[in-house]
Protein backbone atom coordinates (compact mmCIF):
# COMPACT_ATOMS: atom_id res chain seq x y z
CA UNK A 1 0.00 0.00 0.00
CA UNK A 2 1.55 3.52 -0.91
CA UNK A 3 1.12 6.70 1.16
CA UNK A 4 -1.30 7.80 -1.51
CA UNK A 5 -3.75 4.89 -1.27
CA UNK A 6 -3.56 5.84 2.53
CA UNK A 7 -4.95 8.95 2.26
CA UNK A 8 -7.29 8.12 -0.40
CA UNK A 9 -8.88 5.46 2.16
CA UNK A 10 -9.54 7.87 4.60
CA UNK A 11 -11.24 10.02 1.52
CA UNK A 12 -13.48 7.45 0.81
CA UNK A 13 -13.94 6.43 4.32
CA UNK A 14 -14.93 10.09 4.95
CA UNK A 15 -17.40 10.41 1.57
CA UNK A 16 -18.68 6.84 2.92
CA UNK A 17 -20.05 8.38 6.47
CA UNK A 18 -20.96 11.72 5.01
CA UNK A 19 -23.07 9.29 3.00
CA UNK A 20 -24.48 7.63 5.69
CA UNK A 21 -24.41 10.38 8.05
CA UNK A 22 -28.25 10.48 8.60
CA UNK A 23 -28.58 6.69 9.04
CA UNK A 24 -25.74 6.20 11.58
CA UNK A 25 -27.11 9.41 13.68
CA UNK A 26 -30.44 7.49 13.86
CA UNK A 27 -28.69 4.47 14.98
CA UNK A 28 -27.16 6.47 17.32
CA UNK A 29 -30.24 8.18 18.14
CA UNK A 30 -31.86 4.88 19.26
CA UNK A 31 -29.56 4.43 22.35
CA UNK A 32 -28.21 7.82 23.41
CA UNK A 33 -27.55 11.28 21.51
CA UNK A 34 -27.43 10.50 17.72
CA UNK A 35 -24.47 12.36 16.61
CA UNK A 36 -22.17 9.31 15.79
CA UNK A 37 -22.30 10.12 11.81
CA UNK A 38 -21.88 13.99 12.52
CA UNK A 39 -19.27 13.75 14.84
CA UNK A 40 -17.19 11.12 12.74
CA UNK A 41 -18.49 13.17 9.55
CA UNK A 42 -16.43 16.09 11.43
CA UNK A 43 -13.47 14.62 12.70
CA UNK A 44 -12.32 12.79 9.14
CA UNK A 45 -13.36 16.13 6.95
CA UNK A 46 -10.32 17.86 9.31
CA UNK A 47 -8.23 14.61 8.76
CA UNK A 48 -9.12 15.20 4.71
CA UNK A 49 -8.54 18.64 4.81
CA UNK A 50 -5.56 18.82 7.20
CA UNK A 51 -3.22 15.55 6.91
CA UNK A 52 -0.71 15.80 3.76
CA UNK A 53 1.50 13.26 2.42
CA UNK A 54 4.34 13.50 4.10
CA UNK A 55 6.59 10.53 2.80
CA UNK A 56 5.96 8.54 5.29
CA UNK A 57 3.16 6.19 6.23
CA UNK A 58 4.00 6.15 9.88
CA UNK A 59 3.90 10.25 9.74
CA UNK A 60 0.31 10.29 8.29
CA UNK A 61 -1.14 6.96 10.02
CA UNK A 62 -0.09 9.14 13.53
CA UNK A 63 -1.46 12.55 11.95
CA UNK A 64 -4.56 10.77 10.83
CA UNK A 65 -4.57 9.65 14.52
CA UNK A 66 -3.67 12.72 16.11
CA UNK A 67 -6.17 14.72 14.15
CA UNK A 68 -9.12 12.16 15.17
CA UNK A 69 -8.32 11.94 18.88
CA UNK A 70 -8.86 16.23 18.64
CA UNK A 71 -11.79 16.28 16.95
CA UNK A 72 -14.24 14.17 17.00
CA UNK A 73 -15.03 14.25 20.73
CA UNK A 74 -16.85 10.75 21.39
CA UNK A 75 -15.42 7.36 22.51
CA UNK A 76 -15.34 6.15 18.88
CA UNK A 77 -13.16 9.03 18.03
CA UNK A 78 -10.76 8.83 20.86
CA UNK A 79 -10.32 4.91 19.85
CA UNK A 80 -9.77 5.23 16.55
CA UNK A 81 -7.53 7.93 17.17
CA UNK A 82 -5.47 6.08 20.07
CA UNK A 83 -5.80 2.45 17.50
CA UNK A 84 -4.24 5.04 14.72
CA UNK A 85 -1.56 6.37 16.70
CA UNK A 86 -0.36 3.09 18.40
CA UNK A 87 -0.46 1.29 14.21
CA UNK A 88 1.74 3.86 13.28
CA UNK A 89 4.50 2.41 14.88
CA UNK A 90 4.53 -0.49 13.00
CA UNK A 91 4.53 1.23 9.59
CA UNK A 92 7.89 1.61 8.14
CA UNK A 93 9.09 5.39 7.75
CA UNK A 94 8.57 5.25 3.97
CA UNK A 95 6.09 6.38 1.66
CA UNK A 96 5.14 2.22 0.81
CA UNK A 97 4.57 -0.50 3.01
CA UNK A 98 3.94 -4.31 1.96
CA UNK A 99 1.28 -6.23 2.89
CA UNK A 100 2.66 -8.34 5.85
CA UNK A 101 3.86 -5.12 7.28
CA UNK A 102 0.53 -3.40 6.86
CA UNK A 103 -1.78 -6.49 8.32
CA UNK A 104 0.96 -6.49 11.49
CA UNK A 105 -0.41 -2.64 11.89
CA UNK A 106 -3.62 -3.33 11.67
CA UNK A 107 -2.90 -5.90 14.03
CA UNK A 108 -1.80 -3.73 16.37
CA UNK A 109 -4.22 -0.88 16.07
CA UNK A 110 -6.72 -3.00 16.15
CA UNK A 111 -5.42 -4.74 19.67
CA UNK A 112 -4.46 -1.44 20.93
CA UNK A 113 -8.75 -0.58 20.54
CA UNK A 114 -9.25 -3.49 22.35
CA UNK A 115 -6.90 -2.72 25.18
CA UNK A 116 -8.39 1.10 25.31
CA UNK A 117 -11.95 0.13 24.91
CA UNK A 118 -12.23 -2.64 27.23
CA UNK A 119 -14.38 -4.63 24.60
CA UNK A 120 -14.28 -7.80 23.25
CA UNK A 121 -16.63 -9.99 20.33
CA UNK A 122 -20.50 -10.06 21.48
CA UNK A 123 -20.23 -6.20 23.64
CA UNK A 124 -21.77 -4.71 20.65
CA UNK A 125 -19.40 -2.48 20.16
CA UNK A 126 -17.29 -2.08 16.71
CA UNK A 127 -15.26 -4.61 18.34
CA UNK A 128 -17.62 -7.21 16.65
CA UNK A 129 -16.40 -6.23 13.49
CA UNK A 130 -12.98 -5.69 13.87
CA UNK A 131 -11.78 -8.52 15.87
CA UNK A 132 -13.87 -10.91 13.10
CA UNK A 133 -12.35 -9.02 10.40
CA UNK A 134 -8.40 -9.31 11.41
CA UNK A 135 -9.05 -13.11 12.22
CA UNK A 136 -10.27 -13.50 8.62
CA UNK A 137 -7.55 -11.75 6.84
CA UNK A 138 -4.97 -13.79 8.91
CA UNK A 139 -6.49 -17.10 8.23
CA UNK A 140 -6.01 -16.08 4.82
CA UNK A 141 -9.73 -14.75 3.53
CA UNK A 142 -9.32 -11.93 0.75
CA UNK A 143 -9.81 -8.39 1.71
CA UNK A 144 -13.24 -8.73 -0.22
CA UNK A 145 -15.05 -11.25 1.85
CA UNK A 146 -13.93 -9.15 4.43
CA UNK A 147 -15.55 -6.04 3.27
CA UNK A 148 -18.95 -7.96 2.42
CA UNK A 149 -18.77 -9.87 5.78
CA UNK A 150 -18.25 -6.38 7.77
CA UNK A 151 -21.96 -5.08 7.35
CA UNK A 152 -23.14 -8.92 8.23
CA UNK A 153 -20.80 -8.57 11.25
CA UNK A 154 -21.99 -4.79 11.74
CA UNK A 155 -25.74 -6.05 11.38
CA UNK A 156 -25.36 -9.14 13.91
CA UNK A 157 -25.06 -6.43 16.81
CA UNK A 158 -28.33 -6.10 16.31
CA UNK A 159 -29.63 -9.33 18.64
CA UNK A 160 -26.80 -8.27 21.37
CA UNK A 161 -27.23 -6.30 24.83
CA UNK A 162 -25.09 -3.59 25.19
CA UNK A 163 -21.66 -4.56 27.61
CA UNK A 164 -19.30 -1.64 26.92
CA UNK A 165 -19.90 2.17 25.61
CA UNK A 166 -23.32 4.50 26.53
CA UNK A 167 -25.78 1.69 25.18
CA UNK A 168 -24.83 -0.42 28.49
CA UNK A 169 -26.52 1.54 30.43
CA UNK A 170 -29.45 0.42 28.52
CA UNK A 171 -29.20 -3.12 29.22
CA UNK A 172 -31.86 -5.01 27.50
CA UNK A 173 -33.26 -1.76 26.03
CA UNK A 174 -30.53 -2.09 24.03
CA UNK A 175 -31.40 -5.10 21.77
CA UNK A 176 -33.10 -4.58 18.73
CA UNK A 177 -30.63 -1.90 17.17
CA UNK A 178 -27.34 -1.92 15.40
CA UNK A 179 -24.17 -0.61 16.98
CA UNK A 180 -23.37 2.72 15.06
CA UNK A 181 -19.79 2.66 15.44
CA UNK A 182 -20.15 -1.12 14.03
CA UNK A 183 -21.75 0.18 10.92
CA UNK A 184 -18.99 3.03 10.75
CA UNK A 185 -16.07 0.52 11.29
CA UNK A 186 -17.91 -1.60 8.06
CA UNK A 187 -17.53 1.44 6.09
CA UNK A 188 -14.30 1.47 6.56
CA UNK A 189 -13.42 -1.75 5.54
CA UNK A 190 -15.48 -0.97 2.38
CA UNK A 191 -13.31 1.90 1.90
CA UNK A 192 -10.01 -0.07 2.35
CA UNK A 193 -11.29 -3.19 -0.31
CA UNK A 194 -11.79 -0.07 -2.94
CA UNK A 195 -8.47 1.14 -2.35
CA UNK A 196 -6.53 -1.62 -2.02
CA UNK A 197 -8.72 -4.47 -4.23
CA UNK A 198 -8.32 -8.00 -2.99
CA UNK B 1 3.00 16.97 45.26
CA UNK B 2 0.15 14.16 43.70
CA UNK B 3 -2.37 16.19 42.19
CA UNK B 4 -5.97 15.35 41.18
CA UNK B 5 -7.22 16.10 37.95
CA UNK B 6 -10.87 15.90 37.21
CA UNK B 7 -11.88 15.42 33.47
CA UNK B 8 -16.13 15.75 32.38
CA UNK B 9 -17.42 15.48 29.07
CA UNK B 10 -18.68 19.06 30.59
CA UNK B 11 -16.23 21.61 31.73
CA UNK B 12 -19.00 22.83 34.54
CA UNK B 13 -19.89 19.16 35.77
CA UNK B 14 -15.91 18.76 36.57
CA UNK B 15 -15.16 22.20 38.15
CA UNK B 16 -18.61 21.75 40.23
CA UNK B 17 -17.23 18.13 41.57
CA UNK B 18 -13.82 20.08 42.31
CA UNK B 19 -16.19 22.90 44.37
CA UNK B 20 -17.67 19.78 46.35
CA UNK B 21 -14.66 18.20 47.65
CA UNK B 22 -12.95 21.41 48.30
CA UNK B 23 -15.97 21.46 50.76
CA UNK B 24 -15.05 18.54 52.33
CA UNK B 25 -11.59 18.00 52.34
CA UNK B 26 -10.10 21.25 52.55
CA UNK B 27 -8.87 23.72 49.81
CA UNK B 28 -4.91 22.31 50.76
CA UNK B 29 -4.80 19.72 47.92
CA UNK B 30 -4.21 20.31 44.18
CA UNK B 31 -7.34 20.00 42.09
CA UNK B 32 -7.52 20.78 37.83
CA UNK B 33 -10.69 20.19 36.28
CA UNK B 34 -11.04 20.05 33.09
CA UNK B 35 -13.80 19.47 30.26
CA UNK B 36 -15.83 20.35 26.71
CA UNK B 37 -13.94 23.59 26.11
CA UNK B 38 -15.38 23.93 22.60
CA UNK B 39 -18.67 22.60 24.08
CA UNK B 40 -19.75 19.05 25.24
CA UNK B 41 -16.97 16.34 24.97
CA UNK B 42 -13.69 15.60 26.07
CA UNK B 43 -10.90 17.62 24.80
CA UNK B 44 -7.43 16.54 24.28
CA UNK B 45 -6.37 19.68 23.79
CA UNK B 46 -7.44 20.94 26.95
CA UNK B 47 -6.50 17.44 28.83
CA UNK B 48 -3.09 18.58 27.86
CA UNK B 49 -2.92 21.94 28.82
CA UNK B 50 -4.85 21.37 32.44
CA UNK B 51 -1.95 19.00 33.12
CA UNK B 52 0.77 21.61 32.33
CA UNK B 53 -0.90 23.65 34.61
CA UNK B 54 -0.85 21.13 37.32
CA UNK B 55 2.99 20.49 36.92
CA UNK B 56 3.57 24.47 36.52
CA UNK B 57 1.80 24.30 40.52
CA UNK B 58 4.53 21.60 41.39
CA UNK B 59 2.85 18.31 40.82
CA UNK B 60 5.37 15.54 40.17
CA UNK B 61 2.18 12.85 40.03
CA UNK B 62 -1.08 12.97 39.05
CA UNK B 63 -4.34 10.79 39.66
CA UNK B 64 -7.10 11.66 36.90
CA UNK B 65 -10.39 10.48 36.77
CA UNK B 66 -12.96 10.83 33.76
CA UNK B 67 -16.21 10.65 33.76
CA UNK B 68 -17.11 7.90 30.78
CA UNK B 69 -16.26 6.59 27.49
CA UNK B 70 -14.03 9.37 25.89
CA UNK B 71 -12.40 11.22 28.63
CA UNK B 72 -11.21 8.04 30.13
CA UNK B 73 -9.49 7.08 26.62
CA UNK B 74 -7.95 10.70 26.36
CA UNK B 75 -6.70 10.34 29.76
CA UNK B 76 -4.65 6.98 29.14
CA UNK B 77 -3.88 8.14 25.54
CA UNK B 78 -2.24 11.52 27.68
CA UNK B 79 -0.63 9.32 30.06
CA UNK B 80 1.14 7.10 27.94
CA UNK B 81 3.24 10.33 26.80
CA UNK B 82 3.09 12.74 29.54
CA UNK B 83 6.31 14.56 31.89
CA UNK B 84 4.66 13.36 34.75
CA UNK B 85 3.13 10.16 36.12
CA UNK B 86 -0.50 10.02 35.13
CA UNK B 87 -2.36 7.27 37.27
CA UNK B 88 -5.99 6.96 35.72
CA UNK B 89 -8.66 5.39 38.47
CA UNK B 90 -11.18 3.73 37.88
CA UNK B 91 -13.78 4.90 39.73
CA UNK B 92 -17.61 6.70 39.94
CA UNK B 93 -16.49 10.29 39.20
CA UNK B 94 -18.39 11.82 41.93
CA UNK B 95 -17.50 10.16 44.78
CA UNK B 96 -14.46 8.75 43.37
CA UNK B 97 -13.33 12.20 43.39
CA UNK B 98 -14.44 12.26 47.23
CA UNK B 99 -12.75 9.58 48.37
CA UNK B 100 -9.48 10.79 46.45
CA UNK B 101 -9.52 13.94 47.80
CA UNK B 102 -9.70 12.57 51.63
CA UNK B 103 -7.04 10.31 50.58
CA UNK B 104 -4.53 13.42 49.04
CA UNK B 105 -5.74 15.67 51.86
CA UNK B 106 -4.31 13.19 54.71
CA UNK B 107 -1.08 13.11 53.05
CA UNK B 108 -1.50 9.90 50.11
CA UNK B 109 0.42 9.36 46.90
CA UNK B 110 -1.45 8.49 43.94
CA UNK B 111 -1.17 4.73 43.95
CA UNK B 112 -3.43 5.38 48.40
CA UNK B 113 -5.58 7.86 46.05
CA UNK B 114 -6.40 5.14 43.40
CA UNK B 115 -6.93 3.16 45.88
CA UNK B 116 -9.05 5.00 48.06
CA UNK B 117 -11.11 6.13 44.79
CA UNK B 118 -11.84 2.68 43.56
CA UNK B 119 -12.82 1.39 47.12
CA UNK B 120 -15.98 4.33 46.32
CA UNK B 121 -17.60 1.85 44.04
CA UNK B 122 -18.09 -0.70 47.11
CA UNK B 123 -19.44 2.14 49.70
CA UNK B 124 -23.18 1.72 49.29
CA UNK B 125 -25.43 4.83 50.91
CA UNK B 126 -27.94 2.87 52.49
Amino acid sequence: MTEAAFLDLWHRFHEKVVANQEVLNQLDAAIGDGDHGTNMGRGLGRVVADVNPAGSLRSSCRAVGMKLLSTVGGASGALWGSALVSASGALPDAPEVNREMALAALNQGVGQMKARGKADVGDKTMMDVWIPAVNALASGRSLREVAVQARTWADSTQSLEARRGRAAYLGSRSIGHVDPGSLSTALWWEALFEVVGS
Amino acid sequence: MTALLLVSHLDRVAVAVRDLIFELSGQAIVVGAVGGASGFGADLEAIESEIARLVDEGAHEIAAIGDMGSSMVLLEEVAVDAHVPILVLDAPFLEGAVAAAMALATGGDALETKMAAEEAYGIRKR
